[in-house]
């Protein structure tokens, strides 16, 4: 346990410290909630819950993305640095150190996108002239952002390891825009099933749920969901999928280290 | 803590042997290995540090068999080990990498690791820049926190795999003051391809040449290995003449230059004998084990 925690807390300082990263989330976080393009007079009228689902989604377009690009190979970087050998020589379990890698990195990107995710929900609640937004967006943060943020994270540790980092980012950017953003009539893509990591099964099913239509009405990117239960299943298929990704990343890293 | 391998061998990838039947005893104490590249002195490190298995043979250190992953595991406990390559965290400070690397050693009360930390920091003489991110420390900074680490857990085994290399000769002179004060009950295994490491540091060592211990004893026995093979040799004359010996050292002067050369006869008539240093013996046995190779191959 010890390692995990050590681990977790050493990855975590070092992702805070991605300044450009900061930045990065905080220009396409806020950027993506302008596209949402809602007349201020016409989110007023809906319930907060709704409003704050809508901008989750699109506060989320991009962010994952960027996310990353910028950890894309940081489980292979002990052994770049030169610092693999030595930590192995510690006695500490090889597993533990891996799952407080990725638990570190993610509670570092986790707290940067929600920092930038928080200055929405403040003007929206500003707006409002009420405090419910912010319990909302709280709320869509844990339900709509963090699910994609945490698979991401785990494909950006686990696939470098059998891809190099730059190859899997250009892939993780093609597979973004046809899993996200392309829509689903021009080809077969990910946005229409729950394995959609941007969120919008979530938002839809948990928060957008007293619009007419759903959020499908304001968008093909918002995937009409309308139910409670898919949105809790989209939520924890995601989950799965990024232990998943980490439980095949701490077999390859087993079996690189007996081939050593 | 005694350390013995027997019958070890490893090979990688393409059949390349970098340790082969190798045999060696290592008591408490400063333990020197020497010998030159690709000798199998990484390979040696790496396997007693854990981190690498042999093909065959056996690994005991103290009561342990580190073939089995749980002896293994409570032998690194008590071992401190300093890779030939250490890299470092560039964003982390030196007193967080340490307290990281302390964290995964078992230190985990943080008080007791923070006040260690802030001890081997000392020792290292790297208090004053503990708190500089360590991607701007210099080669011998870098080294003397590798050091640091090694000693978080207060080893009883110390492996120390090229500790002076690439530093220039302060630091060198600095690393080597900081080996000798650490043996004491420990045993301290120090790999390096420089004999004078070795000579200032240990009493007893072992040569390694081509995966094999061709030498292991006292280290004023391995000096005694060029018994009446070390000469001086002033000469104007190109070093070609001086090819059937092994030069160990030469000073150059304004009308000649200066040889100390191993050879079983005289290489020039004017050639005086030398009292034999340990890098001398160390020098005659690589070059005894050369020809021997040699000799072995096929026509």
């Amino acid at each position: 346990m010890a390692a995990l925690l050590g681990s977790a807390a050493c990855e975590f300082r070092m992702v805070i410290r991605m300044w450009g990263l900061w930045a990065a989330v905080a220009v396409a976080g806020i950027a993506g909630t302008r596209l949402a393009g809602i007349p201020l007079s016409t989110q007023l009228i809906w319930p907060a819950r709704a409003e704050v689902g809508v901008y989750a989604v699109n506060f989320n377009l991009l962010v994952p993305l960027i996310a990353g690009l910028a950890l894309a190979g940081r489980a292979g970087r002990d052994r770049r640095l030169g610092l693999a050998e030595l930590l192995e020589s510690t006695g500490s379990r090889r597993g533990a150190r891996l799952w407080g890698r990725f638990a570190g990195a993610a509670a570092a990107v986790s707290t940067q996108v929600l920092a930038s995710w928080l200055v929405v929900v403040l003007v929206i609640a500003a707006q409002r002239r009420s405090a419910l937004p912010l319990g909302w967006g709280l709320a869509a943060f844990a339900a709509v952002l963090l699910p994609g943020l945490i698979l991401v994270t785990a494909l950006s540790l686990a696939v470098p390891a059998v891809l190099s980092p730059a190859v899997y980012r250009v892939l993780l950017a093609g597979y973004w825009f046809w899993g996200n953003l392309m829509p689903p009539r021009l080809m077969p893509t990910l946005a229409a099933t729950p394995l959609l990591p941007l969120g919008s099964y979530a938002a839809d099913g948990l928060f957008a749920r007293d619009l007419p239509g759903g959020l499908a009405g304001l968008s093909y990117l918002l995937r009409s969901a309308r139910s409670a239960g898919q949105a809790t299943a989209s939520i924890g298929l995601l989950l799965a999928l990024a232990l998943a990704a980490v439980v095949v990343l701490q077999f390859l890293e087993a079996r690189r280290a007996r081939a050593g | 803590m005694d350390v013995s391998l027997r019958g070890v061998r490893k090979t990688y990838r393409g059949g390349i042997t970098a340790l082969d039947r190798l045999d060696l005893d290592i008591p408490p104490g400063m333990f020197g290995v020497l010998g030159p590249n690709g000798a199998g002195k990484t390979t040696l490190m790496r396997i007693l540090a854990g981190v690498s298995r042999p093909d065959r043979g056996s690994v005991r250190a103290g009561g342990w068999d580190l073939a089995r992953p749980r002896d293994r595991r409570q032998f690194q406990g008590r071992l401190g080990y300093l890779p030939r390559d250490l890299g470092l965290y560039p964003e982390l400070t030196g007193r967080r990498f340490l307290d990281y690397a302390g964290t995964l050693k078992g230190l985990s009360s943080p008080r007791r690791r923070h006040r260690r930390v802030g001890e081997v920091l000392l020792l290292a003489g790297l208090d004053e820049v503990a708190d500089r991110p360590a991607g701007g420390y210099s080669g011998g900074m870098r080294r003397r926190l590798g050091l640091a680490q090694a000693l978080l857990n207060d080893p009883a085994v110390l492996l120390l795999d090229e500790p002076t290399a690439g530093l220039d000769p302060e630091e060198r002179t600095r690393v080597r003051m900081l080996l000798a004060s650490l043996a004491g009950e420990r045993t301290v295994v120090l790999a390096t391809r420089d004999a004078a490491d070795v000579s200032s540091t240990c009493r007893r060592c072992a040569v390694l040449a081509g995966g094999r211990v061709i030498f292991s004893g006292d280290a004023a026995s391995l000096a005694r290995a060029a018994d009446g093979l070390v000469w001086s040799v002033q000469t104007d004359r190109p070093l070609s003449a001086l090819q059937a010996a092994t030069v160990a050292s030469a000073v150059r002067l304004p009308d000649r230059t200066v040889y100390r050369v191993i050879s079983p006869a005289p290489p020039l008539p004017s050639a005086r004998p030398l009292q034999p240093g340990l890098e001398d013996g160390y020098l005659a046995l690589i070059r005894r084990q050369a020809r021997a190779a040699a000799r072995a191959l096929p026509d």
